[in-house]
């Protein structure tokens, strides 16, 4: 175990003066909350902080300070020590006026730059995750950046992260991986046991976006006196009703206006006052609604686990491809059975919150990678501490919480009855690329006998005599063409990228050594 | 999903011949014998659809099928397959599932993708 570290003194850096910290405990959450770390310095240092100064925490090296974290001071209460609440860079998007604007066409991640460039011009949009959907409208109307960029969050379930320079990022859960491996036992140790969650599984995902809106007609021949005629989906609005090519007046039922007919769009149904006659075309213009709804599966997940279902509502998603890859993300990462712990790691460690690690824990049987979901360090008592698990699920999104009465409206806009069943099928082709020869030997001249003298070497009483280059024993003027070559022990495999066994005598195959290709 | 031996046998044979044709079409049907390497059709294939949409990534392709409001209703589908034709064809991957009960009110959209892992 290497747990053990030697803790600096850390101090409190405003413009380029340190003050002595006494204490802190600075946690990390991503984006379930504005980072806050408590911190406490003497009383008589109170007077150098104060509210709204851009300070950093570190420790000197050499002559250089290393900051490990930075943000504003958001909080300040003095007695007999002065103590303080330092938030990360990303309490800037609270500290901000309200705006508004609409973007249409745009992906949610060029919305969070747009907002980062324009209304917290402190902050510098640093991240290159894309997600690949595009929101046909996203409204912002009298918000703060924080306020929009928690929708946008929620809708990816993606995360915010600010660093000490100031750099805002928007990205996926464990985007960053962190190539130090976490092995317990030998750089760490587990705090809690591994818990099991089975709650978190997601494997039957129902995704409800938006409605588009299509328009179509249908035909139907009246019989005798038919007054009900049923459409194929939900009605829209208003519709155009013909009888024989002469439009209809419509109504509405307990009109006392005159009309023809009246509509029940729940029940697709165009109702006329006075049966058709026999024979007739009726022809029904209507719009309807297609809502963006899918539900997708993972049978495997289901056969292992049992279901468990989530029903997610979005309504900026408004297409099909962009409703099912959003379903696809979530089943890819929901899927498993998620396992959560809190390890111990060396205060010295790079790990911060929203990173992915690989975690070995060979006494539970874990090899696997997690996402850091919290980071807590403690000062001075030198402790690190990271939650590892699968990346928290959005509570608003996952409906928990949700009080009756929104569920009730929740259902009410999903009255849709037309529904895509998503399934994605995954199969691999594993190709490896050989070496063409795994060994080959040579010949070291400073310990071998050579017979390749141009007077012809001497191996015991020389008798016959090759024609000036070699000394050949019994026998005189041998010639060798190699056609192939015995592969006992896997040595060798041919990838055309050398011709050294290329009959060329009896194949016209003709070999392409750079792009590894024979023809023939 | 299981790729056929036919298929990775031909994959094999592109160094020689350049003969692999492309995935062209998706058939689902209603078998429910778990795929196997060997096999060469669907169990009981119901509907096979051109293929609506593919996208290409760094390893993986994806192709996927569609089947609208008035396709394939009245069955429920259990197994899917990816062939090189509109008919009979090479059948190159297989896989059964859980029933989905196709009618007017359900669409169905499934997505085959094949990872490929080259390692030196």
């Amino acid at each position: 175990m290497t747990i053990m570290t030697t803790i600096p003194q850390y101090y409190v850096r405003k413009d380029s003066t340190n003050y002595v910290l006494v204490s802190f405990i600075f946690e990390r959450e991503g984006n379930e909350s504005i980072d806050q770390t408590p911190f406490e310095v003497s009383k008589a240092n109170g007077a150098n902080l104060d509210i709204g100064d851009d300070v950093s925490i570190g420790y000197m090296s050499g002559i250089t300070f290393v900051p490990v974290f930075s943000g504003d001071i958001v909080e300040k209460s003095i007695n007999e020590t002065s103590s303080y609440v330092l938030e990360s860079y990303g309490g800037r998007l609270n500290r901000t006026d309200h705006f508004s604007v609409i973007h249409n066409g745009v992906s949610p991640e060029s919305i969070a730059e747009d907002i980062i460039d324009n209304e917290v011009t402190t902050l510098n949009y640093a991240s290159t995750a894309t997600s690949g959907i595009t929101l046909t409208e996203f409204v912002v109307k009298d918000e703060t950046p924080a306020e929009a960029m928690g929708r946008l969050t929620k809708l990816l379930n993606w995360q915010i992260r600010t660093d000490n320079d100031k750099n805002f990022y928007f990205e996926p859960y464990g985007e960053t991986v962190n190539s130090n491996v976490i092995t317990i036992g030998t750089n760490a140790h587990l705090v809690t046991n591994w818990n099991y969650v089975p709650g978190t599984i997601i494997n039957s995902l129902t995704f409800k976006g938006g409605s588009a809106v299509f328009n179509t007609s249908q035909t139907f021949t009246a019989t005798a006196s038919q007054t009900s005629f049923v459409v194929d989906n939900k009605i829209n609005g208003t519709v155009l009703v013909t009888d024989n090519a002469v439009e209809l007046l419509g109504g509405v039922d307990g009109s006392t206006a005159s009309y023809d007919y009246t509509i029940d769009g729940d029940n697709k149904t165009i109702t006329f006052e006075v049966g058709a006659t026999a024979g007739h075309t009726i022809i029904v213009n209507y719009n309807y609604d297609v809502p963006i709804k899918i539900n997708a599966k993972n049978d495997a997940s289901i056969a292992a686990n049992g279901t468990f279902s989530r029903k997610m509502t979005e309504e900026n998603i408004n297409t099909m491809s962009e409703a099912r890859r959003r379903a696809g993300q979530i089943l890819d990462t929901y899927s498993e059975l998620s396992r959560t712990s809190s390890v111990l790691v060396n205060y010295d460690s790079s790990y911060t919150a929203g990173e992915t690690v690989t975690i070995v824990d060979s006494f539970n049987d874990i090899d696997r990678q997690l996402v850091i979901n919290k980071m807590t360090m403690s000062y001075p008592e030198g402790t690190k501490i990271i939650e590892v698990g699968t990346p928290k699920i959005n509570q608003y999104l996952w409906q928990k919480g949700l009080d009756d009465r929104l569920r009730i409206l929740e259902q009410k806009q999903d009255n849709a009855d037309r529904v895509q069943q998503y399934r994605s099928f995954k199969e691999s082709i594993n190709i490896k690329q050989r070496d063409g020869r795994i060994k080959i030997r040579s010949v070291d001249k400073a310990n071998s006998t050579l017979l390749n003298s141009t007077t012809n070497g001497w191996f015991g009483t020389n008798t016959i005599t090759a024609s000036g280059k070699q000394q050949v024993m019994d026998e005189d003027d041998r010639t060798t063409t190699i056609y192939g070559i015995s592969n006992p022990n896997d040595i060798m495999y041919e990838r055309f990228n050398f011709t050294t066994f290329i009959d060329t005598l009896a194949s016209t195959a003709t070999v392409n050594t750079t792009l590894e290709k024979v023809t023939f | 999903m299981t790729n056929m031996t036919t298929f990775l046998t031909a994959v094999k044979g592109q160094i020689k011949t350049y003969t692999l044709t492309k995935a062209t079409h998706i058939a689902v049907g209603t078998g429910t014998t778990a795929e196997t390497a060997a096999d060469t059709t669907l169990e009981t294939e119901g509907v096979r659809e051109a293929i609506i949409d593919s996208s290409e990534g760094t390893s993986d392709v994806v192709v996927s099928l569609f089947l609208g409001s008035t396709e394939g209703n009245g069955s429920d589908y259990t197994e899917v397959g990816a062939f090189d034709a509109a008919a009979d064809g090479n059948m190159m991957m297989r896989r059964t599932f859980p029933a989905i009960e196709k009618t007017s009110a359900i669409d169905i959209w499934v997505d085959i993708e094949e990872q490929i892992d080259v390692t030196q």
